[in-house]
């Protein structure tokens, strides 16, 4: 017997309260873990698809838009621009990488991408079996796409026009897959990839034009030979090209800002939640203290100082609070797991990694804190008891 | 030895007539009751002793030691060792087994933790197959019986019973006292009832009667 088992037993009294309270402080902080999963895989995500990348060049539009979707693959493109374009791009001093991208088709929800292997250097990616992309229509998956699609090196699949994957399908002109990607953690495992020649081939009957003079690119990824390139290349683009040169990690910082808000309000809810369970905790724990009148008397005639009954209840509240904290991760977890399986395929977050953080440390720390102050009332009615008087109802 | 002696006691609750008790002293083995008609000051005279209530006038002192409510922690552990108490109607806890409810008076009372102790203390009373069951499943002679084990389980010098027979019929209240009195005996406890069951009467020799509230 200790101090420990003594508050165990005092809350036995009212189990299904405190398993309610327990239940909603699980909610709040379950609420906070996902929140803390969630932006913390997107942050890392982000990071990750950006690579090496450090210009993207498109057609004018929306900067957030034309990065969005050629180096995060999650939004439509912008326009075309001519192939030429990547040429002059090529010859430039200042640039040490550049790598055509041609968007447009998809297959079962996963993109279809036309561009260099000069692409793969940008996330470090490399071949788990097969060999790299040569001709048109050769194909080579990212291990996400081809475990999704069950797809194997020598299988064949056609494409469908549309980036979602359910425009008109191109039946005529099937991929074959060369070879398989090993998983990267980044945008490029839910990738197919073939050179640009493929995406023009099957788009030929679409367009009536020269196939020659009239070939365009979506965009040209660029990664610079000095940081201070990456700051003079837009300029000198946006000037005197009618493109456009757009920065991933300004277009990233910029979205996070504005998602900022609807991160507040959940992060506000929570907040909620947490404290609605600190109150229930104190109005449980406060109603129990006045039914124990009798239990709390008979310790302190047994020797208990006005100390371990006031440390017993806050060790009560401890208790919960822990109880709620394991809940709370438990929930969180479970949730964001259950986003990556049952997400779509092809939404940024399908493929988002949910291991534990760092940053989840909060979790407990909240929940004690929460614990403390709803402690801190009932441990100090513990800690006044008044034995005579409690007792007193005993009889005459 | 003397266990408990009180001298000038008096206390005087606020608004009220000051309550007067009469000197006296238990010896090692002495049994006495404490009898007297309701607001008498039975409880409170217990209180005292039990160092519960502040001492406004006069000297108790158990085992030899003045009972001192401005000690604090110090009188709390004196209360734990050298004194077991026996309630009437709230006697365990009601969410602990028979034996913890005998091991949180060893914790309590800064005893080193002694399982067999209390397990002995169980079977002298017959019970020790309860000790794994809550309260709430034993009968009200069984809950009797497993409130005098924990009252002696820590071998106290005193036991303080408060009214232990006012709601049992006369054969459960004769068990009870010849329980309660047989155990004080063989532990060499003092034991001192307070009660206003005329019952009692026949069973202890000493008895110290508290007059009716002191007229002014």
């Amino acid at each position: 017997m200790n101090l420990f088992t003594l508050s165990l037993a005092g809350l036995r009294g009212s189990r299904l309260t405190h398993l309610l309270n327990i239940a909603l402080l699980g909610l709040g902080l379950g609420t906070v873990t996902l929140l803390l999963l969630v932006s913390g895989a997107i942050g890392d995500r982000v990071l990750r698809d950006a690579g090496g990348i450090d210009l993207v060049v498109g057609a004018k539009g929306s900067p957030l838009q034309l990065v969005l979707s050629t180096v995060f693959e999650a939004d439509i493109p912008t326009g075309n621009i001519p192939f030429a374009e990547f040429d002059t791009l090529l010859k430039n001093p200042m640039i040490d990488r550049a790598v055509p991208l041609a968007l447009g088709d998809a297959v079962k929800g996963f993109r279809i991408v036309g561009t260099t292997p000069d692409y793969l250097d940008f996330y470090g990616a490399k071949l788990s079996e097969g060999r790299i992309w040569q001709e048109p229509m050769d194909a080579v998956l990212g291990a996400a796409a081809a475990r999704r699609l069950n797809l194997h090196t020598g299988d064949s699949f056609v494409g469908a026009h549309g980036i979602a994957g359910n425009g008109e399908s191109h039946g005529a002109t099937p991929y074959q897959v060369t070879g398989i990607l090993a998983p990267t953690g980044s945008v490029v495992d839910r990738l197919v990839l073939t050179p640009v020649g493929s995406v023009w081939q099957v788009h030929e009957h679409h367009h009536r034009q020269d196939p020659e003079a009239g070939h365009e690119v979506t965009a040209v990824l660029l990664h610079a030979k000095t940081p201070l390139a990456v700051v003079s290349l837009p300029f000198q683009i946006n000037s005197q090209t009618s493109y456009q040169a757009a920065a991933p990690a300004i277009e990233a910082a910029r979205l996070f800002s504005t998602l900022g808000f609807g991160l507040d309000t959940v992060r506000a809810f929570a907040g909620i939640l947490i404290a609605s369970s600190g109150l229930g905790m104190l109005i449980a724990l406060t109603t129990r203290m006045r039914e124990r009148r009798q239990e709390l008397a008979m310790l302190r005639l047994l020797g208990a100082t006005p100390g371990q009954l006031f440390a017993m209840v806050v060790i009560e509240a401890l208790l919960l609070a822990g109880l709620g904290a394991i809940l709370g991760l438990i929930v969180g977890h479970v949730a964001a797991w259950a986003m990556a399986a049952f997400l779509p395929a092809g939404g940024a977050i399908t493929a988002l990694e949910f291991s534990a953080r760092p940053s989840e440390l909060l979790i407990p720390a909240l929940a004690l804190g929460t614990g403390l102050v709803a402690a801190i009332i009932p441990a100090f009615a513990a800690y006044r008891t008044d034995v005579a008087s409690a007792l007193a109802g005993n009889h005459d | 030895m003397t266990v408990l002696s009180l001298s000038n006691v008096r206390y005087t609750y606020p608004g009220r007539l000051p309550l007067e008790f009469p000197d006296c002293v238990l010896e090692t083995g002495d049994a006495a009751a404490l009898v007297g008609p309701s607001g008498s000051g039975k409880s409170t005279l217990l209180m005292l002793i039990a160092g519960l209530l502040k001492m406004q006038t006069g000297l108790i002192e158990v085992a030899g030691l003045p009972v001192d409510t401005s000690q604090g922690a110090a009188s709390d552990r004196q209360r734990g060792q050298s004194i077991g108490m026996v309630l009437q109607s709230f006697q365990l806890l009601p969410n602990m087994t028979i034996l913890e409810n005998l091991t949180v008076a060893q914790f309590l009372a800064r005893r080193p933790p002694g399982r067999a102790m209390a397990l002995n203390a169980l079977s002298a009373l017959g019970i020790a197959d309860l000790a794994q069951e809550l309260p709430g499943r034993l009968s009200r002679g069984q809950v009797q019986r497993a409130a005098i084990a924990r009252a002696v389980v820590n071998r106290p010098a005193l036991i303080l019973a408060d009214e232990p027979t006012s709601s049992l019929d006369d054969e459960s209240a004769d068990a009870a006292l010849n329980l309660l009195i047989g155990e004080a005996k063989r532990r060499g406890a003092a034991l001192l009832i307070a009660t206003h069951d005329g019952r009692v009467k026949a069973h202890v020799p000493n008895i110290v009667t508290l007059a009716a509230r002191a007229a002014a």
